[in-house]
């Protein structure tokens, strides 16, 4: 997409997209405890599904947390913070780690609400308009299937909090 | 995080429910989670997304009532 920085784009989808899908549901969390203005939050949500260029220091402003647990994986991997590989072992493992920790707010939150912080690959077991019943651990969640409404029954999804985020092998 | 704190249903209606935090009442849509009254939910972004037992609820609201008081 024009604008957009890096070189690296895996199965077109850019590394600021890709780390904006994932924090997409954490959005009006932010804005509800007052860390996102009200003004941000609808930009953000604009430029992800209008596709819309996406600037790296902004998103690095508006999710500073993240952001200062990615430049820690980075650091780990010898990488640069914006590596595709980097974000996706982020979202993809390290999140749940930290969450885990409790890693600054996360010190005081509740169990039920931790888990539902976390990434998982859940199995799509239905499908209803937008709106998707999922599997993993036994557990079975509901999800809006905004982010990915061509998935399909059978399909495996990352979700995370009340949505799913990307379809996966 | 006021978004960890479990709220409490006081009233279900077609397509949401009432939601109570500790005096604060919020709608939230049912779409995801059906709810019955008293049942203390989490909601993220006006929708309930899950039930969360009443032993559970209640040492959570404990827990930040205090360090709400803390703060003070």
């Amino acid at each position: 997409m024009a604008g957009e920085q890096g070189p690296q784009k895996i199965g077109g989808i850019s590394p600021e997209r890709y780390f904006l899908m994932y924090a997409y549901p954490c959005i009006r969390n932010l804005q509800h405890e007052h860390k996102l203005s009200k003004e941000d939050a609808k930009n953000l949500e604009r430029i992800l599904f209008e596709n819309k260029a996406i600037k790296r220091e902004y998103l690095e402003s508006c999710f500073p947390s993240a952001f200062k647990r990615i430049k820690i994986v980075a650091e780990q991997m010898n990488r640069d913070y914006w590596d595709m590989d980097v974000l996706r072992k982020y979202w993809l493992e390290e999140h749940n780690r930290f969450i885990d920790a409790g890693d600054g707010d996360y010190a005081r939150a509740l169990a039920s609400f931790k888990e539902l912080c976390k990434v998982h690959k859940a199995e799509v077991i239905d499908k209803k308009d937008n709106i998707l019943s999922v599997k993993y651990d036994g557990i079975i969640r509901k999800v809006f299937a905004t982010l990915v409404p061509d998935v399909k029954k059978g399909d495996k999804v990352m979700i995370h909090l009340a949505f799913a985020i990307e379809k996966v092998d | 995080m006021c978004l960890a704190i479990p709220g409490r249903v006081v009233k279900v209606e077609k397509g949401f429910a009432i939601v109570d935090y500790l005096g604060e009442e919020r709608r939230a849509s049912t779409e995801l989670v059906g709810v019955k009254p008293g049942e203390y939910v989490l909601v993220q972004a006006q929708f309930i997304i899950q039930k969360i037992p009443r032993k559970e609820a209640l040492e959570a609201i404990r827990v930040w009532q205090e360090s709400k008081d803390h703060k003070k």
